[in-house]
């Protein structure tokens, strides 16, 4: 079953054309890969998907629903989670404040609520931390949960947004090069931490990832773009051995001697 | 030894309790016997910064802080002429603090740089001031016009509300721009309505322009006039504890956890599902109410009012009130505040009067532009400056709030182990 589809989506910035009428439908509960060369267009598409962009043409549904053109708390809202390839965390707050914006959608305290301190606000403060802080220890950090976000360890940052993206219990949850800068220790440590989120959740995972044997060990299905255009979808072994994609990545004179 | 005797004390709450007892009897000493000796005043106000650095529990901190302000300042400042004088600078420090707290929810949690803050002020001051004068008359009619001083302690709320109103008015034009723009558009509507406030007594006479609004009504409670100083205090110090705790609440609750997201990365903020122009709405209401409700207070205590009050350079003082004290952090937007307005009211006038009587007495020769009350901007600048080096974080910076570890295991404990045992019934909420 499809939870996520993109049907002839295009994006331009000024005279650059970031995507070029893609279309792909994502299966619900899978882990499913974007790769492609630098400046593919891979991010541009997340951020298109989470409405950071909008797109100039084509449509995104989400279940079914268009999303276009949703400011990105709405599409948040309507269960869509994601990481950013430039870390962005509350670099100022703590690591578990940080989690609990995360939580932001799942809680009701308001404004008046707030003031009047009622009991209702104050028990559900004492349930998002122990949440929150579940959540730290499930993705490993709870021990530094005092921390400011910006004084952890890159891995580590990575590893928070996760679990920040994680709060927001969405039903898509996309990760933009979760394993960038992580030593082969870190990325293998990930690699189980996707593995057992998608297992446990049944969540839908998109990845965009550099590290091809990430990609390899967790994805079911990927899709591989190249200046826009989706040029390739299928398994791992499917994508392993077309020749449009070892021709975007090596050039043509690799497949000529492959 | 001295290592030795600060370790000491960190260890000994009698100790401190002790010290801080003998400090505040002996400033107070001085305050009560002295007339007018700023430099004791000075000290007997520091009592509060030394109490905020013990380590006591945060209820005892509050309440012998509540009973140094309602009772032990009064009755010290009571004993010479210049009781007024003294509770006027502490009055006018009040106001101060929570228009700098106001201010602080803007730039310091939300990290939106407001240059025009002042305007709130004027809003909640001209409110009070045109209802409760004939003012009011000029452009509506009804027998229950003017209203009388008694109305003063509602009008507190209602000047509020309409500055808060007036700040997401405000805020939905400014709101679209960010950064160093935000700022320029914000000094301008500060500006524009100072400006409007001056023109405003034609085609309708609203504001009476630049002549002002005079005779303002004072609070009355029962039949008792507030007019001085020292009664003034009090509402000043009731206000002021309302705006602590709505701050307190808000800083580490969902709202205030939204508004420092936003600060730090409004990306991640709304891709967490936090709506960026509403949290920011909520940031200027709150801190233009604070506002509002000390310009009530501003009009009532001053019988008068007319636009140049709130002028850019208010604005500015305000704001560095925040920068000095710690962006974010309310000990030290409290503490940035009281040095920020007793410098102006208290210590730069005293130089000045002292280097005028060494002039007079032939001793120096200070020329008349150097004296040190006319050098504010220039003292402003000089402490942006020297802070933005060497403690970019102001005087009291602001620090997370922690969280209690070992109670969070605690209760995550037996919740896993229910999660884990197919007998168990939901999630227990022990806390």
């Amino acid at each position: 079953m499809t939870i996520l589809k993109v049907a002839g989506l295009v994006k331009r910035f000024g005279g650059v054309v970031g995507m070029n009428g893609v279309d792909y439908a994502f299966p619900q509960g899978a882990i499913s890969a974007i790769i492609g060369p630098n400046g593919s267009g891979k991010t541009t598409f997340f951020n298109l998907v989470s409405g950071i962009y909008t797109p100039d043409e084509g449509n995104i549904e989400l279940e079914g629903k268009s999303i276009v053109k949703l400011k990105p708390d709405r599409i948040a809202r309507l269960g869509i989670a994601r990481t950013f390839q430039n870390i962005r965390l509350f670099g100022k707050m703590t690591v578990l404040e940080n989690v609990l914006c995360g939580m932001h959608l799942q809680l009701k305290a308001g404004l008046f609520g707030t003031l009047l301190h009622l009991p209702f606000v104050k028990r559900e403060e004492a349930g998002a931390a122990l949440e929150a802080y579940r959540l730290l220890e499930y993705v490993g950090l709870a021990e530094f949960l005092n921390e400011q976000a910006d004084s952890l360890p890159y891995g580590a940052q990575r590893r928070l947004e996760i679990a920040r993206a994680m709060a927001s219990k969405p039903k898509v949850l996309l990760l933009d090069e979760p394993a960038a800068g992580m030593n082969p220790r870190e990325t293998l440590e990930l690699i189980e931490l996707i593995k057992r989120i998608q297992k446990e959740t049944s969540l839908t995972i998109l990845l965009i990832e550099h590290d091809m044997r990430l990609v390899m060990g967790l994805a079911e299905r990927i899709m591989v773009l190249d200046y826009g255009t989706k040029i390739a979808e299928g398994t791992p072994d499917e994508i392993r051995a077309n020749p449009k994609v070892i021709e975007a990545y090596l050039g043509k004179s690799a497949v000529a001697k492959g | 030894m001295m290592d030795k005797l600060i370790t000491g004390l960190q260890g000994s709450k009698y100790a401190q309790a002790a010290l801080l007892a003998l400090f505040v009897a002996l400033t107070c000493a001085w305050v009560f016997l002295m007339d007018k000796s700023v430099v004791a005043f000075l000290l007997l106000l520091s009592s509060l910064l030394l109490l905020h650095y013990t380590s006591f529990p945060t209820k005892i901190k509050w309440a012998v802080g509540g009973v140094m302000l309602l009772l032990v300042v009064p009755f010290a400042t009571s004993g010479g002429a210049s009781h007024e004088a003294y509770m006027e600078v502490a009055t006018q420090c009040g106001i101060f603090i929570a228009m700098a707290l106001g201010l602080n929810v803007v730039v310091g949690f939300a990290g939106l740089l407001d240059l025009g803050f002042v305007a709130f002020f004027a809003v909640g001051a001209y409110t009070y001031a045109i209802f409760s004068t004939p003012q009011a008359t000029e452009f509506m009619s009804g027998g229950w016009l003017p209203l009388t001083g008694s109305y003063f302690w509602l009008f507190i709320f209602i000047g509020g509300f309409i500055a808060s109103l007036f700040g997401i008015l405000l805020g939905l034009p400014v709101l679209r721009v960010k950064g160093d723009y935000l700022a320029i558009v914000t000094l301008g509507f500060g500006e524009i309505t100072r400006i409007i406030f001056n023109n405003l007594d034609k085609p309708v006479n609203i504001t009476n322009g630049a002549l002002g609004i005079s005779s303002i009504q004072a609070p009355n409670l029962f039949g008792y006039h507030f007019t001085f100083p020292h009664q003034f205090y009090f509402i000043v110090i009731a206000i002021l504890a309302l705006v602590i705790l709505c701050v307190k609440r808000l800083e580490h609750s969902r709202l205030g956890r939204s508004w420092k997201a936003i600060r730090d990365n409004e990306i991640a903020a709304q891709s967490s599902g936090i709506p960026l122009i509403r949290t920011k709405l909520t940031a200027f209401a709150v801190g233009a109410s604070f506002s509002g409700m000390m310009g009530v207070v501003f009009a009532a205590k001053q019988t008068f009012v007319d636009p140049t009050s709130f002028t850019y350079l208010e604005s500015i003082t305000i704001l560095v009130m925040v920068l000095l004290g710690g962006m974010g952090s309310v000990p030290g937007v409290i503490l940035g505040a009281c040095v920020i307005t007793l410098l102006n009211l208290q210590v730069l006038t005293e130089i000045t009067l002292w280097l005028n009587q060494l002039t007079m007495q032939g001793i120096i020769k200070v020329p008349h532009a150097l004296s040190p009350s006319k050098m504010q901007r220039f003292i402003f600048g000089a402490v942006l400056i020297l802070f933005a080096i060497f403690r970019p974080n102001g005087l009291i910076a602001a620090r997370n709030r922690k969280v209690d570890e070992g109670r969070l295991r605690a209760a995550n404990a037996p919740v896993s182990a229910k999660l884990r045992d197919p007998s168990g019934h939901g999630e227990g909420g022990s806390s």
